[in-house]
């Protein structure tokens, strides 16, 4: 069987996504300020329906260094998809911050009082 | 040039030399570091937002600034590029300066904009400006909950983010052309410290 692995590298103002379906992790990071939010979310959406269907467990694992507010809807957006697909329970969120940067940190929090799913924000060392 | 495409040119151009001369080199507090007037692509306004970024790295400026004046920067160039209404010939006017001063960075960001869409602009504007901090950090929430992205890629967190990550009042003015559209200009104060 072939596998439906993602890999998007990194760009100019997107992000390297990395999503492998054996273990069910979707790992994301870099900078998000694409101007088409959707073109750059969609093939990521469709990814995670793709290893629904396969998968029952998800991991995310993110860090962003600077996100745009559309950018910022479309990553939500993304985390409710998966919330729609997987049972809460087997979903994991992990969210990243710089030391320090409590813009990114403060996202995170956003996140966690619309979400169901708990969101494990971490501190990292600063790069 | 037509008659019409001469009188955008001198609304838009006159608010941006405004902004010059007020932070021009004559004082010696303040400098313009990044400064555009035209078209904008989406190539302009990475480039833009990298110079600037560059730039207040070496003037030594701490990180949480860099960032939040990066934010504003990308928020408004792409809202330009989104909304930014079109002359009669096509052209999608606009402009950007941003001046250091020793406390603060000013930015000045304008676009042309259709005088049918003034009163609802400046609506949303004055909104923003007359809540409290915390009464935009709901607004902000609320949008997000709700989480529309529009055909264009927008998501109406434009003005709601440069007003939160400025912390102060966005400064905006509407300078007539014609019938049909006017130049819209904001200038945003972010503190340096």
């Amino acid at each position: 069987m072939p596998s439906n692995n993602l890999i998007i590298q990194e760009g100019k103002n997107t992000p390297k996504v990395i999503g492998n379906e054996n273990i069910g992790e979707l790992t994301i990071e870099g900078n998000s300020y694409p101007e088409n939010v959707i073109q750059f979310y969609t093939p990521i959406m469709s990814w995670v329906e793709n290893i629904s269907e396969t998968n029952d467990e998800i991991k995310v694992e993110c860090q962003f260094y600077y996100i745009a507010s559309s950018s910022v809807i479309a990553f939500l957006k993304l985390l409710q998809k998966i919330e729609s697909l997987f049972n809460t329970k087997k979903i994991t969120f992990i969210w990243k911050y710089e030391e320090g940067d409590d813009d990114i940190r403060k996202i995170g929090q956003d996140y966690s009082t619309i979400l169901e799913t708990p969101i494990d924000i971490v501190e990292v060392e600063e790069v | 040039m037509s008659k019409s495409i001469n009188k955008v040119v001198e609304v838009c151009n006159s608010k941006f030399e405004e902004f010059n001369n007020i932070y021009s080199q004559n004082n010696s507090h303040s400098s313009i570091f990044v400064s555009y007037f035209g078209e904008l692509s989406q190539e302009m306004v990475n480039d833009l937002s990298v110079k600037a970024e560059d730039n207040m790295i070496e003037n030594g400026d701490n990180k949480g600034v860099i960032k939040r004046l990066f934010n504003i920067l990308v928020e408004g160039l792409q809202n330009i590029r989104l909304h930014g209404a079109r002359d009669e010939d096509g052209n999608q006017t606009s402009f950007l300066n941003i001046a250091k001063e020793d406390d603060h960075y000013k930015i000045l960001m304008g676009n042309l904009i259709l005088n049918k869409n003034v009163n609802e602009i400046a609506e949303k504007i004055n909104n923003i400006n007359s809540s409290s901090f915390d009464d935009v950090k709901k607004m902000y929430v609320t949008t997000l909950t709700n989480g529309i992205i529009s055909r264009k890629g927008g998501a109406g967190l434009g003005f709601i983010t440069m007003a939160m990550k400025s912390k102060n009042k966005l400064e905006f003015q509407f300078n007539n052309i014609n019938d049909n559209i006017s130049c819209f200009s904001v200038v945003i104060t972010l503190n340096r410290n």
